[in-house]
């Protein structure tokens, strides 16, 4: 919906005239001749450009303009004030209180118009272009026809070049809506055709897609470095492209309206400065005649001020004024930035050669007599107005081309960065893995390990200082795979190879292994592995990683602890077999089963007694001395004589573990005997045991007494009892030599010659 | 008692160091009809027995562990003249070297109907055909 156009002046002739010519050009009007109407027409509705008079019968336009600037909802709308007042300072107060243009009455209607159109419009999109012919550049044919086929399909009509240079003289001619190109072609490249076409006053505004080899940020920056609009990689579905295509077409539209505001046939507004009145007024009527609006202003001064509050398309300045003059107002004008790019013609009396450099000097950018013809002075204006316009455009490019490269700069940085950025990522990576590997090697060493990896394919390998220690060479020394199979024990080398084989046949990836090796030094040391094989899996080109320690220690605790627990079933199956022994000859000599309990239980106490002593010595023996001392330390007391009722004395006889409980069954037999039948049965009797060794025979003997007095008459028994046999069967099969009991009256007597053994032990 | 007849007669060595056990399996053997010829306690004691008496032996009962020394020099001598032997230890089969873990074991302590049994099955066939039998 169009707002209307509010027109305010109290003149008829005005208001018909404007009413007029805006609905001419398609604006509705609202027309009222006072500020009382024009305030209530305000508070009514709203309106797209309000045209006021300054000067109205009942209120002042300026005060006015200023409610409608305070007002929330017209203070965004266009305020164009007409005035008959010339003077500057009046201009410039209308422009500072808020209005959006101010021009002079009489005015010049269709520069009227063209400005009310423009404020109207403001902000308005501009519909794009017809974008309906593509041109295509790319030399190869099947592509050429692929994208045709497409984008015909989707509307366009294609024209098609094989080389840039082609491409550029169909554009020239075509003025296609948009061009895609080809980054790689014969001759000039498609860069090259972009950049041309930014280079082309009536072409730089076509959209460019630039087809690329690969989508990374490299082509974008190429890319963009080329001016390109958009870029897609070739190797894309046409489908892609062509939605790429569209996106290009669809953000160039929107750019297209916000550059043609500024439009060489767009209304123009001149300043004349001058002293003189008269010829300011010749001047503004002859060029508002060329539908100019004219500003007038009688001094340099005037014309500063004004121009910090408006902008004008040219400035006419007089040489020669009184004040500031034509020379310093020039080049105070031209000091200033937003007015630097203004055209300024001088105009002068006198035209000498000297002035116009002078003029020139100042940064005038024309010349004319004041003598001259009004018609030279509007063409030379035109000419200036032309030329202005082709410096903003050439301005724009520039600045379009700065923005770009700026862009494809901050792309190159950006990717530069990211490049850095990786850079750094993966030295921090390589530190923490050599970090890593540095704690795992001294990981390695701490726990005497050693790693290696064999290359299958080169039959090579690479290890750790600590893999040559577990072969028993130096550690500096570089190991081959011959080194390692020399040092593999022998009766090992057949499972080694059996293993590795599995290993390279892929069978197993992982493997677990132990074997021996023989050291240089000739030792002998377990050693366990496990490795992994990575890579190829058929094992023909990856590598086994592998870590090895020695285990010689475990394996002999292991070995030591199997041999202990063989040795404990052992002597726990002997220890039953003993006393299944002792339960067979016990029940032989009993007569009752009383007599079979207390003879048992004694036999077998005695047997405890003497696992105990040897249990103490770690099973690996003990003296004659304790043997003996177990037996009858339980029986001595002092006798009715006042002395000890048992001696006993010898010098340092080892005895082994069967040995001493064999004898320890036999002394328990004997002391058994006393205290029943013998020395030990009475308070009156004595026990001797006394042993020595007679080292004048050969072999020499441990010779062994038993000798029993003082107890009661003694009898030979009627038969051949356990003790007996035990003594001079048993221990006599056990530890050769003899041993013989005499039952004499007195007492009974025991004597043992037993040889040196394994079993029985004497200092040399 | 059948076996016990059958084994009657039977001409045996023993090989045990331990007295006790030794004392115990010579009673047993002679329950059962056997002859003790010999009673060793030591390897260089049976390879003597074996020499003197080698010609009119049945068979032998052997320790394995003869108070740290190996009972198998004996062995190899018995299996040399021929003559069936039955290995009685402590330590089981697992005990037993390799090369002799073939001959049959008794596991101590064994009792008297298990060594007759293994006497039965090994010594006895050996005597019915072995130019050496009949006594």
């Amino acid at each position: 919906m169009t707002r209307a156009v509010l027109v305010v002046d109290d003149s008829l002739t005005v208001r018909m005239n404007l009413v007029e010519m805006l609905e001419a050009a398609g604006l509705p009007v609202v027309a009222c001749a006072t500020g009382a109407e024009a305030r209530e027409a305000l508070g009514q509705g709203r309106f797209a450009l309000i045209i006021l008079d300054v000067l109205l019968p009942d209120t002042d336009g300026i005060e006015l303009l200023k409610e409608i600037r305070e007002t929330r909802s017209t203070r965004d709308t266009a305020v164009m004030l007409l005035s008959t007042e010339t003077e500057v300072r009046d201009r410039i107060r209308g422009l500072k209180t808020g209005a959006d243009e101010y021009i002079g009455k009489p005015y010049e209607p269709s520069y009227v118009i063209a400005r009310a159109r423009e404020l109207v419009g403001r902000g308005q999109a501009v519909a794009p272009p017809d974008a309906e012919t593509v041109l295509v550049i790319d030399d190869s044919i099947t592509f050429r026809e692929a994208l045709r086929e497409t984008l015909e399909a989707a509307g366009y009509r294609v024209v098609a070049a094989e080389t840039g240079e082609e491409g550029l003289r169909l554009a020239a001619h075509e003025r296609p809506a948009a061009l895609v190109v080809d980054g790689v072609l014969p001759g000039i490249d498609g860069a090259t055709v972009i950049r041309r076409i930014r280079f082309d006053a009536a072409l730089r505004r076509t959209p460019c897609l630039l087809l690329t080899a690969s989508a990374d940020g490299e082509a974008e920056v190429r890319a963009l470095d080329a001016g390109a609009d958009a870029f897609v990689r070739k190797a894309d579905d046409v489908t892609v492209i062509l939605a790429k295509f569209k996106a290009m077409l669809r953000s160039a539209g929107a750019q297209l309206g916000d550059q043609d505001t500024a439009s060489v046939l767009g209304p123009k507004k001149i300043l004349a400065v001058d002293d003189s009145e008269t010829y300011l007024q010749s001047i503004g009527d002859a060029l508002r005649a060329g539908s100019y609006d004219v500003v007038l202003a009688r001094s340099g001064e005037e014309a500063l001020e004004l121009l910090a509050v408006q902008s004008v398309d040219c400035i006419l300045l007089d040489l020669l004024m009184p004040g500031v003059g034509g020379l310093e107002t020039c080049r105070r004008l031209k000091a200033v930035p937003v007015m630097r790019d203004i055209p300024v013609v001088m105009l002068t009396a006198v035209e000498d050669r000297e002035t116009m450099i002078e003029g020139l000097g100042a940064g005038a950018d024309d010349f004319i007599s004041k003598s001259s013809d009004f018609s030279v002075l509007h063409a030379r204006v035109i000419a200036q107005l032309r030329r202005k316009q082709f410096e903003d455009e050439n301005r724009l490019i520039r600045e379009q081309f700065l923005q770009k490269e700026l862009e494809a700069a901050e792309a190159q940085a950006a990717i530069r960065l990211a490049h850095l950025r990786r850079e750094v990522a993966a030295r921090d990576q390589e530190l923490e893995t050599a970090r890593a590997q540095a704690k795992l090697r001294l990981a390695l060493d701490a726990a005497k390990m050693g790693e290696v990896i064999f290359d299958l394919a080169g039959g090579g390998m690479v290890h750790t200082p600590g893999f040559v220690a577990l072969f028993g060479y130096p550690s500096e020394r570089t190991l081959s795979p011959d080194d390692i199979q020399d040092r593999y024990h022998p009766d090992d080398r057949e499972r080694i190879r059996t293993h590795q084989a599995e290993v390279m046949a892929g069978s197993n990836i992982r493997y677990e292994i132990e074997h021996r090796v023989i050291w240089p030094d000739g030792s002998m040391h377990w050693l366990s592995g496990r490795g992994e094989l990575t890579g190829d899996r058929s094992g023909k080109k990856g590598e086994i990683t592998a870590v090895y320690m020695d285990v010689t220690q475990r394996k002999l605790a292991e070995e030591h602890q199997k041999q202990l627990l063989d040795e404990l079933n052992h002597r726990v199956k002997n220890t039953l077999a003993t006393v299944q022994s002792m339960v067979f000859q016990t029940r032989r000599n009993a007569q009752t089963p009383d007599q079979f309990d207390s003879s048992f239980d004694a036999r077998l106490r005695a047997l405890a007694g003497v696992h105990d002593l040897l249990t103490q010595g770690s099973w690996e023996g003990t003296s004659l001395a304790a043997v003996i001392s177990l037996t009858l330390a339980p029986h001595i007391a002092i006798n009715d004589a006042g002395r000890k009722n048992i001696l006993f004395g010898g010098p340092p006889v080892h005895v082994g573990p069967n040995a001493a409980i064999t004898l320890a069954m036999a002394f328990h037999e004997l002391a058994t005997n006393a205290c029943k039948y013998g020395a030990l049965s009475n308070r009156r009797g004595r026990l001797s045991v006394r042993w020595a060794i007679d080292r004048t025979v050969v072999p020499m003997l441990v010779k062994l007494s038993w000798t029993e007095r003082g107890g009661p008459t003694v009898e030979a028994p009627r038969r051949y009892g356990f003790g007996s046999r035990l003594i001079e069967q048993g221990l006599v099969h056990e530890l050769g030599g003899e041993a013989r009991l005499v039952f004499k009256p007195e007492g009974l007597w025991c004597q043992m010659r037993f040889p040196p053994s394994a079993k029985l032990g004497v200092a040399a | 008692m059948t076996a016990s007849d059958s084994l009657s007669g039977l001409r045996l060595l023993v090989v045990e160091d331990e007295a006790l056990i030794a004392m115990m399996i010579h009673d047993q053997l002679v329950n059962l009809g056997c002859v003790v010829v010999g009673l060793a306690s030591n390897v260089p004691g049976g390879l003597a027995l074996i020499k003197d008496k080698g010609a009119t032996l049945d068979g032998a009962v052997l320790d394995v562990n003869l108070g740290g020394e190996k009972v198998y020099p004996v062995a190899e001598a018995l299996i040399e003249r021929d003559i069936p032997f039955i290995f009685a230890t402590g330590y089981g089969r697992a005990g037993i070297a390799a090369n002799f873990s073939r001959m049959p074991t008794l596991a101590k302590p064994f009792s008297v109907p298990e060594l007759e049994a293994i006497l039965a099955k090994t010594v006895l066939p050996a005597r019915s055909k072995g130019p050496t039998g009949g006594g």
